[in-house]
């Protein structure tokens, strides 16, 4: 394993770790703000890539379409959120989940009926085609460069906001406890709203970037959706510092895997284990620590 | 009286279906004001009685009579929802068109359609063959999207004595041990699709070859038998979960390994997702990247634009095969939904045209089965692949193709012949198959 292959594969684990943060952070920002199982969060990832793609086909300026974009998907939350999420805020978490399950699936086959079942095509601005050398024998693609950089200003903004915002201290007095909040006379049901439509945002904000990656299509989403989970039990369910360290742990591990275990354990058993990495440090954490690495104790 | 080529995808209602009336015409209008007013049980019991008494009347009367009797009811069975619909849904396109060629008979007979969701998961379409059967009383069905489909279904299929005709996928087992009298695969053999393109990338300069697929039966299929045939050195074979986005870390392996060539099984959203990012770390064009209709076809060209073109893919069915019923097919094809067929579509067509041939053989007369059975095998119709036959485990006798993606003026993506993978070429399973 040479050195430049080592860095490469680490770059690979950042990117792959931030875009895992952006969808994990949406999904443990709504259980720790609203005690919300979101389900449907894998559908706001996959508007965001559907809108990337219908923005790009009538906006030429790129910047502009990226806006446009979020723009939509936060339009689709507010309505979700005022139709669907608001009733369920009060109710146990097999209701959420039904619910939202019940939406996802709503939602896949919604963009069925729009756009068809065959995947659509979402170019990347070409100004971001091209591959930059990082040394004098590594190129590493400018687009992936672009997803790490925007996912981790995504987080830095997301983290400004709730620590040093008053924004963010309603949102995090109203996670420690909703109904004195509301009493001290701040709207409880805009402040969700809000916090709803962030989450979504930063998944959408994952579509856009993965838009010209990987198949746009009904259902995109779910698989992206389920490794964040993974992600969410293993930092601990509400904790937004976990979200981060699992989701950059579970990226650079799942990337590493790939490489060494194959020749460790040879093809056939270093496949297995390296398929099952995530899933296996997630049984681990849960029997260590079962709320996680950073979840709170006594819940 | 007779409804052809209606389409249902709900269950259907006993007391209230036409076709069960339409079916028992000829017995008589008492007994189908009986069989109406019934609890459904007794319907089902009655129905084995009147299937009886329709058979003997059948084989009593003279054959011509059959044509103006029932209709044949075919069951068709497609991942029409679920992650891989887009497999069913081309699927379906192939079926409809060859439904308009045939011209509202099958074989001559009226027919009508019956058709059901297999979800592309096993126990969707266990659940749907019973449906298909035990409730619709199908006289045959064709269909199915995958192979774990196929593996969940031959069994339901042989223990009722209902026909399969096969219209995507050929997995191992059911070409050899599990082989059936009562399936015919109209598709391919999984490892034939394939076979040839190991012997192909070794004469083509490829000399170290990495192998890459889902994690799945049919991923291990095709890598498996990419690798037969190969003469130069493998420098690896590995497997991605089925649920796997991100192919980066793979790619970078692959470049790392020093490889000239790579064959690579991901169908539909995978193979997009592979194929773009492919293209964004800049390898096309420096290491060839090989594989079979599943990682790039006319269902997946639009997502995949220019990043696909050069790759090149092994065959059964491409839409530029020439013969006189390919290119009809294909040109009324491309006038209805505006692009090439894919070959799910060609195969789930040719599958319709082997049906047809099979059926007006027996004139109609679906329910003799075994000379049903040996007109299916005799497969007496022209293939919009060109040459067709079937094997003694019903798996396809045909030739593989090698093609590459290529651009038109107007800039959308075709499948151009660059050569023969194999020609004639049979599974290796049919040993295995007890039927001879």
């Amino acid at each position: 394993m040479s050195a430049a292959l080592v860095l490469e594969q680490a770059f690979n684990g950042l990117q792959l770790g931030m875009i895992l943060f952006l969808m994990a952070v949406g999904v443990t920002l709504a259980f720790g703000v609203m005690s919300l199982i979101n389900l449907a969060h894998g559908s706001m990832l996959m508007l965001g890539a559907y809108f990337i793609a219908a923005a790009g086909t009538h906006i030429t300026a790129y910047p502009l379409a990226f806006v446009a974009a979020l723009l939509l998907t936060a339009l689709c939350a507010v309505a979700l959120e005022w139709l669907v999420m608001r009733p369920l805020y009060q109710r146990g978490h097999l209701d959420q989940v039904l619910a939202t399950f019940g939406v996802s699936i709503a939602i896949n086959e919604a963009v069925v009926m729009l756009w068809g079942r065959e995947a659509v095509f979402v170019a990347p601005p070409e100004w971001l085609d091209g591959a930059v050398a990082i040394t004098e024998t590594v190129s590493y693609p400018l687009y992936r460069l672009a997803i790490t950089a925007v996912a981790a200003l995504a987080g830095l903004a997301l983290w400004l906001l709730l620590a040093h915002s008053r924004l963010g201290m309603r949102i995090r007095a109203g996670a420690e406890n909703g109904d004195i909040v509301g009493a001290l006379g701040v709207n409880v049901r805009l402040l969700f709203c809000g916090v709803f439509v962030i989450s979504s945002l930063l998944a959408a904000l994952g579509g856009v970037m993965l838009g010209p990656l990987i198949a746009v299509q009904s259902g995109m989403g779910d698989p992206l959706l389920i490794l964040a989970l993974a992600v969410v039990v293993i930092g601990g369910v509400g904790s937004l510092k976990g979200a981060l360290v699992a989701s950059l742990a579970v990226g650079v591990i799942d990337t590493f895997g790939r490489m060494i275990w194959p020749q460790l354990l040879g093809d056939l058993l270093g496949n297995i284990v390296a398929n099952g990495a995530v899933y296996l440090l997630m049984a681990l954490v849960i029997a260590i620590r079962p709320t996680g690495l950073y979840g709170q104790h006594g819940n | 009286m007779l409804q052809s080529n209606r389409i249902r995808t709900s269950s259907s209602n006993w007391t209230d279906t036409s076709t069960g009336s339409s079916r028992w015409t000829s017995t008589g209008t008492d007994l189908r004001t009986r069989t109406r007013t019934r609890t459904r049980t007794s319907i089902v019991n009655a129905s084995c009685a009147i299937a009886l008494a329709a058979a003997v009347a059948a084989l009593g009367s003279p054959m011509a009579q059959a044509q103006t009797q029932t209709p044949i009811r075919l069951g068709f069975i497609a991942a029409l929802s679920g992650p891989l619909s887009v497999v069913g849904a081309e699927q379906k396109r192939g079926f409809d068109l060859a439904l308009d060629h045939l011209g509202g008979k099958l074989g001559g007979v009226p027919f009508e359609v019956i058709s059901g969701d297999s979800k592309s998961t096993a126990p969707a379409t266990v659940q749907e063959l019973s449906r298909l059967i035990e409730r619709e009383h199908v006289d045959l069905i064709a269909g199915l999207s995958t192979s774990n489909e196929v593996i969940a279904g031959i069994k339901p299929i042989t223990d009722a004595k209902v026909f399969f005709i096969g219209m995507n996928g050929g997995p191992a087992p059911v070409a050899g041990e599990q082989c059936s009298p009562y399936y015919f695969n109209a598709s391919f053999q999984n490892a034939q699709l394939t076979t040839g393109m190991g012997a192909y990338m070794a004469t083509h300069g490829v000399k170290k070859l990495y192998l890459i697929g889902m994690d799945y039966e049919a991923g291990h299929e095709h890598t498996d038998a990419a690798r037969k045939g190969f003469t130069g050195e493998v420098v690896a074979q590995t497997f991605t979960p089925v649920t796997q986005v991100d192919f980066a870390a793979d790619i970078a392996r692959i470049r790392a390994s020093g490889a000239d060539g790579v064959f690579a099984f991901y169908p539909g959203a995978s193979g997009i997702a592979f194929v773009r990012q492919w293209n964004q770390a800049g390898l096309n064009g420096k290491i060839g990247l090989y594989s079979n209709v599943a990682l790039s076809e006319p269902t997946v060209f639009q997502a995949q634009g220019k990043t696909a073109l050069g790759i090149v893919v092994a065959a059964n069915y491409f839409a530029a095969i020439d013969n006189p019923q390919n290119r009809k097919f294909v040109q009324d094809f491309r006038a209805k939904f505006g692009r090439d067929p894919a070959s799910y579509a060609g195969l789930a067509y040719d599958a319709m045209m082997l049906i047809d041939a099979a059926v007006r053989e027996v004139k109609g007369n679906v329910r003799d089965q075994s000379a049903f059975r040996a007109a299916l095998k005799r497969a007496d119709f022209s293939s919009v692949r060109g040459p067709f036959k079937f094997n003694s485990n019903h798996q396809p006798i045909q030739n593989t193709y090698v093609t590459e993606v290529d651009q038109r003026a107007d800039g959308t993506l075709w499948l151009r012949q660059i050569g023969v993978a194999a020609e004639g070429v049979s599974d290796e399973f049919a040993s295995k198959c007890p039927m001879k």
